[in-house]
């Protein structure tokens, strides 16, 4: 048990900026408000929803989709989409709610790790603000994603708290197995986060020089963290559809190479808002990614690290699974805007590092750190946030507009080929289930 | 210089050479770069060293009457030479020389004795394989250690700044790699609070620029047009010069300039306090080294020897130049940069001891026989000129006034012509606005010269009238069609010719991406002219500036539907060309100025080199103008060659498998190759009962390396129903065969039934095309 006097002190700005921030991340859906109320039912969800009415709901929730086993995610999904009365708003806002948790679940974690409030705050905003996630934040079954994410960030921040603090008792391994199995059954790629977390601790014993003893009393947390993400896999690979079961037909190049075109480009392609493609802007970008974790993982001390290590591990992980599951849609969806949340997740904190020592290093020069705060938290927010009204416009015309309009307003739309982002569903199919669910 | 105090150095030659050694190494040195002048040759880059020795003679005014990258005293390095500046070429070469071979030596100085004669040693057998190399090591070595370098004395300060200011007339980039170290010299001074020494300084490097200025015979006057030119004709340099280099040189070359940034960041945090003395030296070593790398890499042919050379010469005096760093990998860079040079240019580098003894020996004859070097040049120059002589167009000349377009300026020397220049003398040079703006003001005012020679051409595979687009396409309104022989169209300047510029009236205008079609605009019996401007995307502008610009071209396609591919460069591109009529050969230009067209365009795109390299481009804008003032008649292309008197009737149709272009045979006969296997088919006028004409392959096909296996010529008979027979035919094998060279004639009756007639050419008895550079001339269907 950790003195009382060694425990980290909460300063007003875990009191009241996190808080603050996580909230402040519900801003864009303000901001773009009208935008967001015209979002509606699109591609997958017409799916589930057909699903849910041929095999009801908990045959549903306990089924496949796609290659994801993701019962929580379905759980969720499925009760506001039923339980609003048909509303895609209410499903929306329930995507914005767990986004706003998750980016005060990351937060929270980055100043457990000893990161400092600029470093979080800039953090914070990069990932919570940040328009490159509009597919995730503007498309309902997206709350897979951030699911996975925030029970990932709540495993993790769990995870080292304990290790900094009062170390493992059978509760809070329960409550680390738990958020586990939570992550990694709301998302197939939730599965990693069993993974990242072990080689956390793995890190941390490695890097503390720690003996044998500590490794074999280690092997519980690992155990408890790794068992549900084998569960999904093995489940996955066993019973659902997808490019793993063909696999040794490809080969591993494609899946490899979608991969690492994935993890160079995102998540500066988007956020940056470049307007190349190619070999040569990977590589630039690809370089100046590695540049940055490089800087930030020299910078970092060791418990920054500790994070670090989780989020790198499932940042290329989740690389890896998406080369496996969508190298045969070529490569320039790598940089697909769902596929941002996660890397973007992923690359924040080494960006946070680099604030806070760039602060330690001017130290007492006031204006310089003020230049530096100034500079890094607004050049961020513009960044993150300066794009949403152009972006969610263009988005809400596609993903929502078009579709009311067809469905909802014309008199005789086309026999097929006219439900949005699925065109093999017939539009008397998608009527009956506006009909019966009165999804509006 | 900061970086080496503290070090216990143990400098000077190995113990026991006393004198001898710092002797024989400025001897070698020397000897190493003693050049004998030749007699000019119409090759590129011989005819350009031949100009600046001809604009000293004359002593155009740099910046103004001559604009190139090199200063006005450039052309003592020019190998080719004209007979009145021998003896000042001689006077270089033996004093001159040989004074910057012992500054050299002498520079060296503070290297460890085997690093030392290690240095000499790579300068004595690869410097002279690319001579800027000694001259930017020189100037770098000058900066850093008596310049800049706190062991100074006055006498050094004073050396380097006379000899600073003396490379830097050599070339423009080493007037401003000199300025540079100057500026930067200063610079420290000022930051040591020591502002006299600052003056000074800068006082006397321009005091001795100013003086070796007068001494070229320039005129300060000229100096800011000098200095905005030059700075043109460099900063335009990567758009319009660059060449592929392999992807091993590449990787070589990009690896070597990372282990350099390396180096050089090191170099920084590994200097005692004060760390502020090493900024500057650091920061010009910095400057230099990625100057010889934007400069071998731009134009990656034999350039990149220039990058691996310096790096290897500085990789080796790195240890004494910054003692501070830790040698252990900082030592890789000279074998890296040997590697690279083995990959760029392996049969040199292997050639390169041995070549090493022969200029020794031819060094050493020429120092024994010193008086027989004029009269060698002299009879060299006059079986040159017998060689390259043009007859009718020295006939046609006379004392006149000529400028020559494109790039073989050294026929002008050798047929003894009054060449008057314009300023920016070889075409390809001409690759901005500003600089084609500059020879077009030349041609508009009265004292442009009495004739011009066209020879259609570009290098790089340029589209050809690029090149000085501007002057082609006012020639048509300022002169006059005279005559041809072989490749040169001679023009004569009209007695009045309009003052201002081409009028131009924009009749389309287009948003293009690279790969999209654009159909040519009806111009109504007038040439167009095209403007396009593609910009670089973010990463192409980053791509411009740490490598070389990407390049663009174009993709024309004329009215029978064949499709031509040319480099397009962009900074030419934007200012404008002529692109109707499609001018490719000496024989369209000529029809130009005759306001007549062969080949129409019907369509254009533009590429990026490859799929690739699109990402370096954003969307692009063209503009298609029409010329009023000059008219066009398209005429029928066939006709050309009736024009050209290769036949007396205009074929139906050329083909070939392989190439179709015009020769020109002795005396200046003018024929058509037809790269067997070819056809030149003919209806039959209806007189004509009799086929006669000239047939053969080109002297190359045989001579030399070339070994044609032999060809088929044959002239075949086609009557109404179709049916063919074989009139003629022979087989010609001038490799084995003497009778079977050079031009033969044949003469057929054609049957009375005759409605086509083809003359066919195919390969030799093994199928084998190659080398089959067969021909047909004088063609003539007769009663």
């Amino acid at each position: 048990m950790t003195p009382t006097s060694q425990r980290p002190v909460r300063s007003g700005f875990d009191r009241w900026g996190i808080p603050i921030l996580a909230v402040g991340s519900l801003l864009p859906l303000f901001w773009c408000l009208p935008d967001f109320r015209a979002l509606f039912w699109f591609g997958d969800e017409w799916d589930q929803l057909d699903q849910i009415s041929t095999h009801g709901f908990a045959h549903w929730t306990l089924g496949f989709f796609g290659e994801n086993f993701a019962p929580i995610f379905k759980l969720v999904w499925g009760s506001v989409a039923l339980g609003s009365g048909g509303s895609y708003f209410a499903l929306i806002v329930t995507v914005w709610l767990a986004h706003a948790v998750t980016v005060g679940l990351l937060g929270r974690w980055l100043r457990i790790a000893g990161f400092g409030c600029v470093g979080t705050a800039v953090a914070m905003i990069g990932f919570g603000f940040a328009a490159a996630n509009v597919e995730t934040l503007g498309w309902a079954v997206q709350l897979i994603t951030v699911l996975g994410m925030l029970f990932f960030l709540a495993a993790g921040q769990w995870q080292q708290a304990r290790e900094q603090g009062e170390g493992w008792n059978p509760r809070s391994l329960l409550v680390l197995g738990l958020l586990t199995a939570l992550s990694s059954f709301s998302f197939v790629r939730g599965a990693l986060t069993g993974l990242a977390l072990t080689a956390a601790t793995i890190w941390s014993l490695w890097a503390k020089r720690r003996g044998p003893g500590a490794w074999i009393a280690r092997w519980k947390v690992a155990l408890v963290c790794l068992l549900p993400g084998l569960l999904s896999a093995g489940l996955i690979a066993k019973f659902a559809g997808g490019n793993h079961q063909h696999l040794a037909a490809a080969g591993w190049a494609p899946p490899l190479e979608y991969a690492t075109w994935y993890f160079l480009l995102n998540p500066l392609h988007r956020f940056l808002d470049v307007s190349t493609w190619g070999p040569h802007t990977t590589l630039v970008l690809g370089a100046g990614k590695i540049a940055l974790l490089y800087a930030g993982w020299r910078l970092a001390t060791p418990t920054q690290r500790a994070l670090l290590v989780p989020l790198l591990v499932f940042d290329l992980g989740n690389a890896l699974l998406l080369g496996l599951g969508r190298h045969h849609t070529g490569l320039l969806t790598t940089t697909t805007s769902r596929y941002q949340y996660v890397s973007l997740l992923a690359t924040v904190p080494f960006v946070a590092v680099l604030v806070d020592a760039a602060l330690a290093r001017v130290g007492s020069r006031r204006p310089l750190a003020a230049l530096i705060m100034a500079g890094a938290t607004g050049g961020v927010s513009w960044l993150a946030l300066s794009p949403w009204p152009a972006t969610m416009k263009s988005w809400a015309d596609w993903r929502g507009r078009q579709g009311r309009q067809t469905l909802l307003v014309e008199l005789n739309p086309p026999a097929t080929g006219a439900v949005p982002g699925i065109d093999f569903m017939p539009t008397t199919k998608a009527k009956e289930l506006i009909e019966r669910y009165r999804l509006h | 210089m900061a970086m080496t105090t503290g070090k216990v150095l143990q400098p000077g030659f190995p113990r026991g050479w006393g004198l001898l050694g710092p002797v024989l190494a400025v001897i070698a040195v020397w000897l190493a770069l003693l050049e004998i002048p030749e007699a000019p040759v119409p090759q590129l880059d011989a005819s350009w060293q031949q100009v600046l020795v001809h604009a000293h003679e004359q002593q155009a005014a740099f910046g103004n009457g001559i604009i190139f990258t090199a200063g006005p005293l450039g052309f003592l390095t020019s190998r080719f030479y004209l007979p009145d500046s021998l003896p000042l070429k001689l006077a270089w070469e033996f004093g001159g020389k040989l004074l910057l071979a012992g500054v050299f030596v002498g520079l060296t100085g503070f290297l460890g004795r085997w690093r030392r004669v290690t240095v000499i040693l790579v300068t004595v057998v690869l410097a002279p394989l690319f001579s800027d190399v000694f001259y930017t090591v020189l100037l770098t070595l000058l900066v850093l250690r008596w310049l800049m370098s706190g062991n100074r004395t006055r006498w050094h300060f004073a050396t380097a700044l006379v000899l600073l200011s003396f490379l830097a007339q050599l070339k423009f980039t080493y007037c401003l790699l000199a300025a540079a170290g100057v500026g930067l010299a200063a610079l420290e001074h000022l930051r040591r609070h020591q502002s006299r020494e600052a003056l000074v300084l800068l006082g006397g490097f321009i005091g001795a620029f100013l003086g070796w200025w007068l001494l070229g015979g320039q005129n300060p006057i000229r100096l800011p047009d000098y200095f905005r030119y030059s700075w043109a004709i460099s900063s335009g340099y990567p758009w319009a010069m660059s060449f592929e280099e392999s992807w091993p040189v590449f990787f070589a070359g990009a690896g070597l300039a990372t282990l350099a940034l390396l180096v050089l960041s090191s170099m920084l945090r590994a200097a005692p306090a004060p760390r502020g003395e090493v900024v500057a030296p650091v920061l010009f070593l910095a400057a230099v080294w990625f100057f010889t790398w934007k400069h071998g890499f731009t134009r990656a042919d034999g350039h990149v020897l220039g990058f691996f050379l310096f790096s290897i010469l500085i990789g080796i005096a790195l240890a004494d130049l910054a003692p501070a760093l830790h040698r252990r990998w900082f030592e890789f860079v000279a074998p890296l940069g040997l590697f690279g040079f083995w990959l760029a240019e392996p049969a040199l580098l292997r050639s390169a001891p041995g070549g090493m003894v022969d200029r020794f020996r031819v060094a050493g004859f020429h120092l024994l026989h010193a008086s027989a070097i004029r009269p060698d040049f002299a009879a060299n120059f006059a079986a040159r000129s017998r060689t390259h002589e043009l007859p009718r167009l020295r006939a046609a000349i006379g004392q006149g006034t000529v400028d020559l377009f494109n790039y073989e300026q050294g026929l002008l020397f050798l047929n003894g012509l009054n060449y008057r220049p314009r300023p920016i003398f070889q075409s390809y040079s001409a690759y901005t606005g500003s600089l084609l703006q500059k020879n077009a003001g030349f041609y508009r005012r009265p004292t442009a010269p009495d004739f011009a020679i066209v020879r259609v051409g570009s290098i790089d595979e340029r589209y050809p009238t690029q090149d000085d687009s501007l002057v082609l396409a006012e020639l048509p309104t300022r002169y006059d069609f005279m005559l041809q022989e072989g490749e040169s169209v001679l023009l004569r300047k009209k007695a009045s010719a309009p003052a201002g510029e081409l009028r131009r009236v924009a009749v389309a205008e287009h948003g293009v991406a690279l790969g999209q079609e654009v159909a040519a605009p009806d111009a109504a019996g007038h040439p167009l002219w095209l403007e396009a401007s593609f910009p670089l995307s973010w990463i192409g502008k980053l791509r411009a500036l740490l490598y070389r610009p990407p390049q663009l071209f174009i993709v024309t396609t004329d009215s029978r539907g064949q499709e031509y591919r040319h480099r397009v460069v962009p900074t030419i591109a934007s200012t404008g060309f002529v692109i109707q009529p499609m001018v490719l050969s000496s024989e369209d230009f000529a029809d130009f100025v005759r306001g007549r067209g062969t080949k129409a365009l019907r369509s254009l795109r533009f590429e990026p080199a490859s799929a690739a390299e699109a990402e370096f481009w954003a969307p692009g804008q063209v503009r298609f103008s029409q010329l009023p003032e000059l008219p066009l008649a398209m005429i029928n292309p066939m006709q050309a060659l009736v024009d050209a008197g290769i036949c007396n009737v205009a074929p139906d149709s050329v083909t070939s498998d392989t190439t179709v272009e015009y020769i020109t045979l002795p005396a200046a006969r003018r024929a058509l190759l037809v790269h067997a296997t070819g056809t030149i088919a003919f209806t039959r006028p209806e007189p004509a009962r009799r086929l006669t004409g000239e047939f053969g392959l080109t002297e190359g096909a045989y001579t030399g390396a070339n070994r044609t296996d032999g060809a088929e010529f044959a002239v075949e008979a086609e009557d109404a129903s179709g049916r063919t027979q074989v009139l003629w035919r022979r087989t010609l094998e001038p490799l084995t065969t003497a009778a079977d060279r050079g031009s033969q004639a044949f003469a057929v009756e054609l049957p009375p039934d005759t409605v086509r007639v083809r003359l066919q050419t195919r390969t030799g008895a093994k199928g084998d095309g190659s080398w089959d550079w067969t021909y047909w001339g004088a063609i003539a269907f007769q009663p």
